[in-house]
This record gives C-alpha cells, structure tokens and sequence, in this order.
C-alpha cells in the first residue's frame, strides 16, 4: 500500500507523524502484533487461521480482548497512554459499533506501534492520528511491567 | 486479431455455436482463434470476480477482523458465485493476497464432510492445506 493510499485512511498521520516499518502482509493482524506475535492472527472468530485462547470468550466485546492480553500477557487496565517507567502499555480501539477494531502498543520512547489491518506496521507519533470513521476511538489502556 | 479465413479449420465449435463465448470452460476460451492476445481476454466470470475481489480489497485492507472483512457485500457476492469462484479464489491464495478462508469454507461445506483445516490456527498453513485441496480437486490448473 502507498503512503497516499495510508494517508487516505488515516488523514492526520500526515501531520503527526509516522513511518511504515515492515512489508504488507497478511500473517498476523493488529491484535497479535501488539502482543508480540507475528506468527498468527489473533482473532476471536472461530473461522480456521485464526487464533484465540479457550478460555477468553469469541466476541469484539472490548471486555473480551481486556481478558485476552490479561490471559496472554498479563496485562491489566490502567488509565492512560503516558509514559511510565517499567511499564509498556497496549491500548484498544472501539468502532462506532463499540466493536474492538484496533490495537497498538507503546514503545519505550513513547511512540505507538500498530498494524493497519492486513497492510504494513506503523509507527506512530500519537493515537488520535488513528482516531475516526475507520478504527473508532481509544477506549481502554492496559499496562504489563516491562521485562527484564 | 484473426479473421475467420485464417481459422484453420471450421470444425471448431467457436465456427458452429455463435454463443460458445457465454460457455466458460477450460476448452474453449484458450483456443478461441479471434483473440490476438489470450492473456488479455478475461471471461465475464472472472470479471466480476477481479471487480468484486478488488472492491473488497480496497475498501477492507485496513479492517482486523475476519468478521468485520466477510461481511463486505463485494466478499458476501463472491461466495454467491459459489463453486465457480473456487478457481479465482486459489489464484488470490497462491499469490498471496487478502484472507479467503472464510469463503472457502462457506462455498466448500456443501463440496466435502469436514474442512481439510479443521482446528488449524495457523493462517499461512491453512493457506497451504487448501491449495493442495484445491489442487487435489482440480480447481487450480497444473
């Protein structure tokens, strides 16, 4: 995908900031990536090529995908995306549907890094260039001590 | 492009039947002797299928979820075309491109007794299982 066609969803990026860091693929989706999986989609629908844990329940409730980064990686609620030491934070997007329709994850330096659907990963200076029509808008933070 | 003076013989049914082009089989587009270029000519079914293959390319590229891509009319279209798009859609799937497995499984369930990617999460393998399948079924041309 061009940058312009990037831009075309995402209008603001433009203007804060952002650089493409990997190839379009369709291996793994935002969900997994913000998790550090690269290797499947993580995705609740029980349609085959997807994977989701047994335990968590297969629907784009946003309290589904809290329970699923809590079971996969022992992440907790928090109140917001700044910075704080020891940590590394993932915020959840809700669609106008109140849908889960993204997910990023900070970096130490305090940007975001997200992948765009089946398209390339991102990084990404602030949420709101993700905010709109598209992915919806923040709704929840969720926060992990930082390994090691 | 060729005239009809050039065929070399009329013994072809392109010669006889007037409406051979609205039949799509393997036999007779790839000889049709009035096309100067066979790679340019795309059968009206393949058509439709790049037309809606790339409407829904474009419109769900930035969408996560399986969910939230199949339910594009262009996708749900496709799985109307039912067995017939099964050739098209291994061709997207050996290049590559976009996520069909939900419509594999939808257009197939009626074809076979259980999924050859049952209980397979991995999203590349089941790619790769459903191309044998497909190869197996004579869906993909050798």
């Amino acid at each position: 995908m061009s940058v312009q066609e990037i831009e075309t969803y995402f209008p603001r990026l433009r203007t804060e900031g952002y650089t493409i860091t990997s190839p379009e693929t369709e291996e793994y989706n935002c969900i997994a990536w913000a998790a550090d999986d690269t290797t499947e989609k993580w995705d609740p629908n029980p349609t085959s090529g997807r994977y989701w844990p047994p335990q968590v329940p297969r629907t784009l409730d946003l309290e589904s995908f809290v329970k699923l980064y809590e079971v996969e990686g022992g992440y907790v609620p928090c109140a917001d995306g700044s910075i704080e030491e020891g940590f590394e934070k993932i915020v959840i997007f809700l669609n106008l549907s109140r849908e889960v329709s993204h997910a990023a994850k900070q970096l130490p330096s305090g940007q975001w890094t997200s992948k765009l659907g089946n398209l390339e990963d991102i990084e990404h200076n602030t949420l709101w260039s993700l905010e709109g029509d598209t992915y919806g808008f923040v709704a929840q933070y969720l926060k992990r001590p930082r390994a090691g | 492009m060729k005239n009809w003076t050039e065929v070399e013989s009329l013994d072809e049914p392109w010669c006889v039947d007037p409406d051979w082009w609205k039949v799509q089989t393997e036999e007779n587009i790839p000889r049709c002797p009035t096309i100067q270029s066979r790679e340019k000519f795309v059968p009206p079914l393949e058509q439709k299928f790049n037309e809606l293959a790339a409407q829904w390319y474009r419109e769900t590229r930035v969408l996560s979820f399986i969910q939230q891509k199949a339910v594009h009319p262009a996708y749900q279209s496709i799985i109307g075309m039912g067995e017939k798009a099964l050739p098209f859609i291994f061709r997207e799937v050996a290049e590559d491109r976009g996520d069909w497995l939900w419509a594999l499984e939808h257009i197939t369930k009626h074809l076979i007794k259980a999924s050859p990617v049952a209980g397979v999460t991995n999203f590349k393998e089941c790619n790769r299982i459903w191309l044998d399948w497909g190869r197996e079924h004579g869906y993909i041309s050798k």
